[in-house]
């Protein structure tokens, strides 16, 4: 297939795979700004290796995701300082749905890149431990302390997602 | 925990994803390749380029004829690596020789030698024996050392027991003169035979034929003695002021000797550092040393030989030539002149060349000769198939990965 078959074919997984790119993307950053920043950044990349990939691009579209997420992290670091307390909410919040859902996004800031990957990975995505360790070329030994680390971050720093991180 | 971050990631706004992205990303592909054929390139074609400034496209002419007129080089650099040896092929006579430190060779290491430059332009690498001490002759067809003689043009050796310690050769390059203890030698090289000429009171420390051949001027116990080549029988002696001069050291007339005075760099009672000064001096049969000469800066090493009639001397000068120089210097304090830069260790010059040689010939660098071709190629190639035997397996590994 020449090249415009190439084209056709990375926009027709654009199109499909751009809003589960989006979730991932605003889970890691959460924001919704660097989110579409960040799947623009890993399309050029996919772009960049179609040919290579383009019979399974999912592993390499989320491990460019993951690593592109790390590498803006360090880059943009001293750019995101993260304040000791979350804010205080209204306990009146009538939507507990998304209370939970606030206080999982400014927890999940809290959390260092890698743990807020693997959180992702093993908990939205649902992959196994070892497919995680792929995807971030980690080993899994790493990916269960990275975990486990994470979630006893999460309780203390939200304290209200206690029943959600035990689940 | 996955309910709220599904429920957390459904809140997501779907990313706008620009329709240029394909064409950036195949921009960034293309400019990725070349990059990284340029580095693959570089990294492959480097070593080859390396061999071929080192002298690859260089080659030694063949040997000229005796009597053709000479143009010693204004600069002449250090032996390279892989340098054959004389005995492997013969490049005399030799216009100046020095001694070389490490030189690959696959299979033997040579670890110190004398290197030769011919007439040609060519080097050659003599490896050491006993000790670093030789002296090359006046014309250049002889080198003389630690027990024996080397014939420069084919390479053979004339064993000398006795020559345990090298003192001069006279300017015809028929008569070398050596001791062993304080037993002093004179050998005539065409009779392949020697006589004692003297036994010393001390070893004698260093010596120079006067030019007419008649004499000799030898020091032994810090002081200088002036013998007759014939009985032996000293002529008259001197205190010395410096040192002698070298082998060159007669003046051309026969009839006074030259003296070296150096004075080391030292701080001086201001606290500031000066630099090291040199002048010559001459002392004759009346035993008294004349230093006629200006103090001057720089460091002398030895006098070279003798340029219608005035001095040439070898002077280190890391300075400004990162090397030796020899300079002519009239007496007179006329301008002085830049003969030829040595970018080596300190050079012996055959003197028939600083007397007979034009200057100002193109700089020398060493060339490659046939085993040096053979080395540089073998070392090359074993370079290229290393490079690609890193590159490849990583540039598969990247497509694995991907």
């Amino acid at each position: 297939m020449g090249m415009d078959g190439a084209e056709e074919s990375f926009h027709e997984y654009v199109s499909g795979r751009v809003a589960g790119l989006s979730r991932i993307a605003y889970l890691l950053t959460g924001d919704p700004h660097l989110a579409e920043d960040l799947v623009q950044q890993a399309l050029i990349r996919v772009a960049q290796r179609w040919e290579a990939i383009r019979d399974d691009p999912d592993p390499y579209v989320r491990r460019v995701i993951y690593t592109q997420h790390v590498s803006w992290w360090r880059r943009h670091r001293a750019d995101a300082v993260p304040s000791d307390r979350l804010p205080e909410r209204s306990t009146s919040d009538p939507a507990h749905q998304i209370s939970l859902r606030l206080s999982m996004r400014e927890a999940l800031a809290r959390l260092a890149p890698r743990q807020r990957a693997v959180l992702i990975l093993r908990y939205y995505e649902d992959l196994t431990e070892a497919q995680t360790a792929e995807v971030l070329g980690i080993a899994v030994g790493t990916v269960k302390s990275q975990t486990r680390d994470a979630l006893a971050r999460l309780r203390v720093v939200a304290p209200e997602l206690e029943g959600v991180a035990a689940q | 925990m996955q309910r709220t971050l599904t429920d957390m990631a459904e809140s997501a706004p779907i990313a706008r994803v620009g329709d240029d992205v394909w064409r950036r990303g195949r921009r960034r592909r293309t400019r990725r390749r070349l990059v990284h054929a340029a580095l693959a390139l570089t990294l492959v074609l480097s070593p080859a380029a390396f061999v071929l400034q080192s002298g690859w496209e260089r080659q030694s002419e063949p040997a000229t004829a005796e009597d053709d007129p000479l143009v010693l080089p204004v600069r002449i650099g250090r032996a390279q690596s892989a340098t054959s040896t004389l005995d492997e092929a013969p490049n005399g006579p030799a216009i100046a020789a020095f001694n070389t430190p490490i030189t690959l060779r696959l299979g033997t290491a040579v670890t110190e030698g004398v290197a030769l430059i011919g007439r040609d332009g060519s080097y050659r690498v003599l490896p050491k024996t006993v000790d670093n001490q030789w002296l090359l002759s006046p014309d250049g067809r002889l080198l003389a050392r630690h027990g024996e003689l080397v014939n420069l043009i084919d390479a053979g050796r004339e064993a000398i027991p006795e020559a345990r310690h090298l003192l001069a050769w006279d300017r015809t390059g028929k008569r070398l003169l050596y001791a062993d203890g304080s037993d002093l030698y004179l050998r005539d090289v065409e009779a392949h035979a020697h006589r004692k000429l003297s036994t010393l009171a001390s070893q004698a420390e260093a010596a120079a034929f006067s030019p007419d051949g008649s004499r000799l001027a030898v020091t032994w116990g810090g002081r200088l003695h002036v013998l007759d080549v014939q009985s032996g029988a000293e002529q008259w002696s001197a205190n010395m002021d410096g040192h002698m001069a070298g082998q060159a050291a007669w003046t051309p007339d026969s009839q006074r000797v030259t003296l070296l005075q150096v004075q080391e760099p030292r701080i001086n009672s201001r606290g500031y550092r000066e630099p090291s000064q040199w002048r010559l001096g001459f002392v004759g049969p009346s035993g008294r040393a004349e230093f006629e000469q200006e103090w001057q800066r720089g460091w002398a090493h030895h006098l070279a030989g003798w340029l219608g009639g005035d001095p040439v001397v070898a002077l280190h000068d890391l300075a400004e030539h990162d090397g030796i120089v020899l300079l002519r210097t009239p007496l007179g304090g006329g301008d002085r002149q830049l003969l030829t830069v040595f970018q080596t260790t300190v050079p012996h010059v055959a003197w028939s060349i600083i007397e007979r040689a034009d200057f100002g010939g193109r700089p020398l660098a060493q060339g490659f000769d046939d085993f040096q071709r053979s080395f540089y190629a073998a070392a090359t190639v074993l370079l290229v198939v290393t490079c690609l035997v890193i590159l490849v397996p990583l540039f598969l590994r990247r497509r694995r990965r991907a």
